[in-house]
């Protein structure tokens, strides 16, 4: 097939196109097109928008969880800081205590230790344990017997 | 020619991969916490004592035991010859550090035992016991004993009563 048109060819083709070819819009005319379809784009946008933007109910649902479970992270933390934190020991009297005069005892095992306060003032005795003085049960020396005796008698 | 404008419809972000992310996340923010707080009870408790305290009035002037301390009688006449014994108050409890163990007894008086350190060097007990009249400390020391041995606090009233505090701890 061959491209080699003759003038005659090329000047019967346009003179075809003249007497077939539709007519040109006017400027009103693509005017009043664009028109409409940016009126038909603006209705529809209501309708567009949440396919873009809304969130599925499984997304709002894992959204929630997901402060939920955060704020409880953080509870959690806080629970777990005030727990943490070491207990000292405190070895200053109480304000009540700085009143009275604090004696120190250090009392060695096998003995009835008492602190003894009386017109004579504040002072230690120690008394000895006797098996024999034990009025419960068997052996057992007094002391520990009345030990025994007394925290039962608290619970 | 008007230019139509484009309308922006992509998506940025995918956000059902974000959502699980943070979900993950989140939820191990909090099992992390959870699974520290189960490895805490796993580890040892601090040390602790049961201690108990007790309050009784010892008069020289009536004899006659309380029914309640009749089986220990003959251990308190020994400390306290020639006297009657009432029981006040007896109170036992698990202790840790700084915690107190309190006494209510007559005449608005109050005994506390506090432990100061379960166990020392020693293996000893350290404790803190007090006498309170009105909340004013009327007698306060700090006792180093061994465990599972009582030991006495004994104090002459004004109307020559004695109020005798025991305490121990184990």
């Amino acid at each position: 097939m061959t491209t080699n048109h003759s003038s005659a060819d090329r000047d019967a083709l346009t003179r075809l196109w003249d007497a077939a070819r539709p007519v040109e819009p006017t400027d009103a005319a693509w005017d009043a097109l664009w028109a409409r379809v940016t009126d038909r784009l603006d209705q529809q946008q209501p309708a567009e928008a949440p396919t873009v933007l809304a969130f599925s109910p499984w997304r709002r649902i894992s959204g929630r969880v997901l402060i939920a479970a955060q704020a409880a992270a953080i509870l959690m933390a806080a629970f777990l800081a005030a727990r943490h934190r070491p207990v000292t020991e405190s070895h200053a009297p109480t304000p009540l205590a700085q009143i009275a005069m604090v004696h120190e005892w250090d009392f060695p095992p096998g003995i009835i230790p008492m602190i003894r306060q009386d017109d004579k003032g504040v002072r230690f005795v120690a008394f000895a344990q006797d098996e024999r003085s034990n009025a419960l049960v068997g052996p057992l020396d007094g002391n520990f017997a009345m030990y025994d005796y007394m925290e039962g008698l608290a619970d | 020619m008007p230019i139509l404008r484009r309308r922006r419809v992509d998506r940025v972000v995918p956000l059902p991969v974000l959502n699980r992310a943070l979900f993950l996340i989140g939820s191990l923010l909090v099992l992390i916490p959870a699974l520290a707080l189960r490895a805490r009870g796993q580890v040892p408790d601090a040390p602790a004592r049961q201690v108990t305290l007790f309050g009784v009035i010892a008069s020289p002037f009536d004899p006659r035991i309380d029914p309640k301390l009749a089986k220990i009688a003959p251990q308190l006449r020994k400390l306290l010859p020639g006297h009657g014994f009432r029981l006040l108050d007896v109170q036992s409890k698990r202790l840790t550090a700084s915690q107190s163990v309190t006494c209510n007894l007559e005449d608005g008086f109050t005994a506390a035992a506090t432990l100061i350190q379960p166990v020392d060097e020693n293996g000893k007990v350290r404790l803190r016991c007090a006498v309170l009249q009105k909340e004013v400390v009327a007698l306060e020391s700090l006792v180093t004993t061994p465990a599972n041995q009582l030991f006495f606090c004994d104090k002459l009233l004004p109307n020559a009563t004695r109020m005798l505090i025991g305490i121990g701890a184990r």
